[in-house]
Order: C-alpha cells, then sequence, then structure tokens
C-alpha cells in the first residue's frame, strides 16, 4: 500500500551503498519469515487433512517466527513514520513548532525503546542461565527471545535516524524527498 | 460506621493512576506513536506502585503476543494486499454490485457490501477504507456524502468475521475466536443492514444516484463466472471457519496461499512483487501488534491497581439499572472507539468494562459483540472518529462536511447497537 515511503536522498555512494544494503537485507528477512510462517502452518493443515497428524513443532514454530516477524515489522513502520499517531492537535501548530514536538515524541520513543531493550535483555540472562526450552523442539528458548532485543535495537538505530532527519529539519536542511507519511497512497 | 466500611472497600486510587492516565493522554496528543505512548503508561504505573515488577513489560513483549491465534493477523492483512494488487479485489467488488443492481442506489448498497467484505480481509478498518475509497469515490454521488457512506461502510468490517477485533478479543478474554465470529454473524449483518438502508433513505430524499440499471440474472451469472476464483477465497475464509474445518489461524494462511497461486498463475502478479508486498503488509503488521504488545501490560498494571473493581464499584453504586449502565457503556466505548484506534481499546477497555457488564447479568461472548459494534459506532462519530478524518484526508473534503453526512449512518448504527445490546439472543442464537 505504501508506494510513497519516505526514502532519504543518498549523499554519496557510501551512503547509497548503505541504504542499498539495509534494504534489501531487511527485504529479504521479511520475506524469509513471512514465508516461513504461510508454509509452516500450511504443510500443518495438510499434514492433518492428508495424514491425519499433527506435529507440535510446525505451529511452535510459527508463533516464535511470528514475533520476530512483529518487531522487524515495527522497526521498518519506524523508518517510514507509519506508527499510528493522534496528530490532530500538533498539525494544528505552524511548522517549525510542529517539528519540535516531533523531536520530542521521537526522543521519547527513543528512552521507552532502550528501556524495552534493557528489559528484555534481563529476560534473555535469566533464560540462558536457567537454560528454558521450548516445550515442542526442546531448543533454548533463548534463539526466540533473542527476537526482542534485536527488534528493539533495530526500532532504536531507525529512531536515531529519524532524530537526526528531524534536528536537520530544524535547522533548515530537508533530507526527505516528501513528508508524506500515509500508509494508504 | 458506614462510611468508614465504604472507603476501606474503595481501592486506594491514588496520583500513580492519574497521573499515569494524565501522562498516557499527554504524550498521545502530542503526536507520540500509539504504542509508545501505552507503553510508558504501563511502565509508570507498575513503577509508581509497585503492584507488580516492571520486567513485566520485557516479558509482555514476548509472552504476551506468542499466540497461535494471533498469527492470523499478518496472514489476513498479506491477503487483503495480495488480492488488491492482483486486481480480485475488483472481481468482488463487481460481484456485489451486479447483486445489488435492481434496487435503487445499487452502487452505494454495493459500496458498503465491498467495504465490508474487504475489510473484514484486510484487517484493518483504516486500511479498508483508504482501499475502497480509492475505487469508488467521485461515481455520481457528492464526495462528501460519498465518503460519509465509504467510511461507514468500513465500520462494519471491523464487525464481520474475520474481523481482527475478533481475534484480538479472543486473546484477551480467552475465548476461542471461531465463537465469537459466530456469534458476529447476525450482529454484522444487521450493522450492515443499517447502512444499506440509511443510504436508501437518504438517497430517496436527494436522489443522489440515478441507477437505470436492471437487475438481470443473466448479468449476475456472468459476473460470478467471470469472478470465480475471486470467489474462493471468501469461500475458503467463511466456510472453513464456521463448518470448523479450519482455526481462523489455519484459514488464513490457506486462503494466502490461494490468493498468491491464482495472481502467479493469472499472471497479475510475479515473483518480484513480493518483497514489496510483503514488506507492506509486515508493516501494517508491525504497527497493529506492537499496539497489542503494550496494552496488555497496561491493562495488568490496571487491573494490578483494581481498577475494575473500582468502577465496578462505583458504578454499580449509581446505579444498578441494566438499561441505564448499557447505555453508560454505549456512551464510553462511543467515545473511546472514535478518539483511538480498535486495538487498545479492546485490549485496556474490554477487562475494565467486563466485570460490570457480568454484574448486570450480560454473557461474555454478548458483551464482546456488544463492545465490538459500539468501538465501530465510534469510527464515524462526528467529530473525531478516525473514519471521517482518514476519508477527509484521502479526497480532500473536510472533515466538518464529512460529519455532517456521516450524522445518519451513527444514527442508524447505534439504534442497532442498543439492539443488539438488550436482546441477547441477537448475539447468542448460533452459541450452543
Amino acid at each position: 500500500m505504501a508506494k510513497n515511503d519516505s526514502e532519504i536522498k543518498p549523499r554519496n555512494k557510501v551512503m547509497a551503498l548503505f541504504s542499498f544494503l539495509e534494504n534489501s537485507i531487511e527485504r529479504f528477512i521479511l520475506l524469509s519469515l513471512y514465508t516461513f510462517i504461510v508454509f509452516s502452518i500450511g504443510i500443518e493443515v495438510i499434514r492433518r487433512f492428508v495424514f491425519s497428524f499433527s506435529s507440535i513443532w510446525g505451529e511452535e514454530m510459527a508463533r516464535y517466527i511470528f514475533i520476530y516477524l512483529v518487531w522487524f515489522g515495527a522497526a521498518i513502520a519506524v523508518k517510514n513514520k507509519n506508527h499510528i499517531r493522534i496528530d490532530v492537535l500538533v498539525s494544528m501548530l505552524e511548522e517549525k513548532k510542529k517539528l519540535w514536538f516531533q523531536l520530542f515524541s521521537e526522543l521519547i520513543t527513543l528512552a521507552f525503546a532502550i528501556l524495552v531493550f534493557y528489559l528484555s535483555i534481563e529476560s534473555l540472562a535469566i533464560s540462558i542461565q536457567f537454560g528454558s526450552v521450548t516445550d515442542g523442539l526442546r531448543i533454548s528458548k533463548a534463539w526466540f527471545l533473542f527476537s526482542i532485543p534485536l527488534g528493539f535495537s533495530l526500532i532504536s538505530i531507525h529512531i536515531i535516524r529519524r532524530i537526526y532527519i528531524t534536528v536537520m529539519a530544524i535547522r533548515g536542511h530537508n533530507l526527505e524527498k516528501n513528508e508524506d507519511n500515509s500508509l494508504f497512497n | 460506621m458506614l462510611l468508614t466500611g465504604l472507603i476501606s472497600s474503595t481501592p486506594d486510587i491514588g496520583w500513580e493512576l492519574w497521573g499515569s492516565i494524565i501522562l498516557v493522554v499527554a504524550l498521545i496528543s502530542m503526536g507520540t506513536p500509539v504504542w509508545v505512548s501505552l507503553g510508558i503508561g504501563a511502565t509508570s504505573i507498575l513503577y509508581f506502585s509497585g503492584s507488580l515488577p516492571i520486567s513485566l513489560i520485557g516479558e509482555a513483549v514476548f509472552d504476551g503476543i506468542d499466540s497461535f491465534a494471533l498469527i492470523a493477523v499478518p496472514l489476513f492483512i498479506l491477503t487483503g494486499d495480495v488480492l488488491v494488487r492482483t486486481g480480485l479485489s475488483d472481481k468482488l467488488l463487481n460481484v456485489a454490485e451486479a447483486l445489488t443492481r435492481g434496487i435503487l442506489a445499487g452502487f452505494g448498497t454495493a459500496t458498503v457490501l465491498g467495504c465490508g467484505f474487504f475489510v473484514c480481509i484486510s484487517g484493518s478498518d483504516v486500511a479498508g477504507a483508504a482501499a475502497v475509497g480509492r475505487m469508488t469515490i467521485l461515481q455520481g454521488y457528492p464526495k462528501s456524502y460519498a465518503s460519509a457512506l465509504v467510511a461507514s461502510g468500513s465500520c462494519t468490517g471491523i464487525l464481520i468475521p474475520p474481523s481482527i477485533a475478533y481475534i484480538i478479543l479472543g486473546l484477551v478474554f480467552g475465548l476461542s475466536v471461531s465463537t465469537l465470529f459466530l456469534a458476529a454473524v447476525i450482529p454484522g449483518i444487521m450493522i450492515m443492514l443499517s447502512v444499506i438502508i440509511t443510504n436508501l433513505i437518504v438517497n430517496r430524499h436527494r436522489g443522489y444516484e440515478r441507477s437505470n440499471e436492471k437487475f438481470s440474472c443473466k448479468y449476475l451469472i456472468d459476473t460470478i463466472i467471470d469472478s470465480r476464483y475471486a470467489l474462493l477465497i471468501p469461500f475458503i475464509i467463511l466456510g472453513g471457519i464456521y463448518s470448523g474445518l479450519f482455526t481462523p489461524t489455519e484459514a488464513a494462511s490457506v486462503s494466502v496461499t490461494t490468493t498468491i497461486i491464482i495472481g502467479l498463475l493469472q499472471k497479475t502478479i510475479t515473483i518480484k512483487d513480493f518483497p514489496k508486498m510483503l514488506e507492506s503488509s509486515a508493516k501494517i503488521n508491525g504497527i497493529i501488534l506492537p499496539i497489542i504488545a503494550f496494552s496488555l501490560p497496561l491493562a495488568q498494571a490496571l487491573a494490578s491497581i483494581q481498577i475494575p473493581e473500582y468502577l465496578v464499584y462505583s458504578i454499580t453504586s449509581l446505579t444498578e439499572n441494566y438499561y441505564l449502565i448499557i447505555l453508560m457503556m454505549l456512551v464510553i466505548l462511543i467515545i473511546a472507539g472514535c478518539l483511538v484506534e480498535t486495538t487498545p481499546n479492546i485490549v485496556i477497555l474490554g477487562p475494565i468494562l467486563l466485570p460490570i457488564a457480568q454484574t448486570i447479568g450480560m454473557n461474555e461472548i454478548h458483551f464482546s459483540i456488544f463492545m465490538v459494534t459500539a468501538l465501530g459506532v465510534g469510527f464515524i462519530t462526528p467529530p473525531l472518529g478516525l473514519n471521517l478524518f482518514v476519508m477527509s484526508s484521502m479526497t480532500k473534503e473536510s472533515v466538518l462536511s464529512i460529519s455532517k453526512k456521516a450524522v445518519p449512518f451513527m444514527l442508524g448504527m447505534s439504534v442497532v447497537v442498543l439492539l443488539i445490546a438488550y436482546i441477547p439472543q441477537i448475539s447468542l442464537v448460533f452459541i450452543n
């Protein structure tokens, strides 16, 4: 749906390479995660109808991969400024003040992302310490708990980039092609 | 004596609650993303009340969304996206139009049917409003009225299975999603009919649409044959879930696979489209799910300082009249539904209002249906309803002019919601 994703103009070849890598890596990961979920559930369905037998691990893997998908998606939504915000009040302000509010909300988001990152590292450490395993596959749960710190570090990186863009905009340098961030174009 | 009894039985609602609520409201109105605001609210209640450890937040982002039922969300979103890209969605709209041709305002009626179906497949009402709006606006109706119609039609989407709202409710109340879908059939159809009938009445007065087309069986059959592949999708989703063959998640997976295969065979999509398609679906998923993930600990935090008990206590001390309490809940839900998206409302208000509903003898399932329909009305309640803003940003009509045209729809829907609230049989007829 989103065709007009706000993209940052690459300022030199290094930046261009970086954004190319980032885009293709992110897309590749998303592609694999989504495909995995669709296939593992699809195979479970076939298995149940054709062989009247279902495995625990298919459902379990789909659930954990889904969590990876959620936080990856959340990070991409941060990158493109797609998260749901109520901006009725802020949109009444003049341009400069709007940017200051935006900067504020981005700083809050960064602080919160770092908090969640810290808390999730804690529960990851506890899980490793006690060696907890998943119910079906009996493999270490840490592999999947890792999705949270990974997702929130991605969110933090993207929000730092947004803060940079906002700060530059306050100083009068517009780095974005367009400010249109709606999901529906 | 009585007074001290009252005070001691009232839980201590102190500044940690009010401070946190003010904080959340302030953050949201300053344009902070909703999931961040909710997460900060939960953290601050937990931190200041000390009722539960703050590490709850770290667990909620994993355990809270670790649910097989929730996997249906990204799969339904993807189905909706593939339907749009393959053009199968247009075929579905053609069928709706062929079905409703004969009656006055057939085009408007088809739009409402299309909106309902679309949104229920793509899961997000706002996305649905956008998707269908693009296709139908400017077909003889005044822009503002068409916008109001599409906005109202899209509200029906969250009420009609397989809407994501019921999947989330199932998670929050621990109910079977299939049961909720079953309970939602008649209420959903009633709400949809109310929008269609309102459109017919308004049309009779204003004469917006002068359709000369006559209903023709041949045309209908031709259209159905032309759209036979597109019709497979609702057949798989609804048939699979209602027959009990599939769980909603499985139905979603089968429907996504089928849509992709149809698209590839008809060459309306190619492998090259996949990255873009998956990225946008993953993004929508990444927008909805964090809100769920952080609404859950907020709801738990509120429960830990006994807010639900407090509310039951203060409302039942005001009145114990069944009709009045339902009316109060309706007003709360419409206001909430008009301010924020459905997801946080369901997760946060659900556990708070359910005890009240239960004290007046409302069944869990009945309450779920009542709650979702009431929130749906909030979407088009002037002047703040979310769908009004979405339509306004799409069509460049002012929110006020769309709001004016949306009033009859909103009133019609409210009547139906009251019927649903006061007559439990409407929701429970298929259950047991």
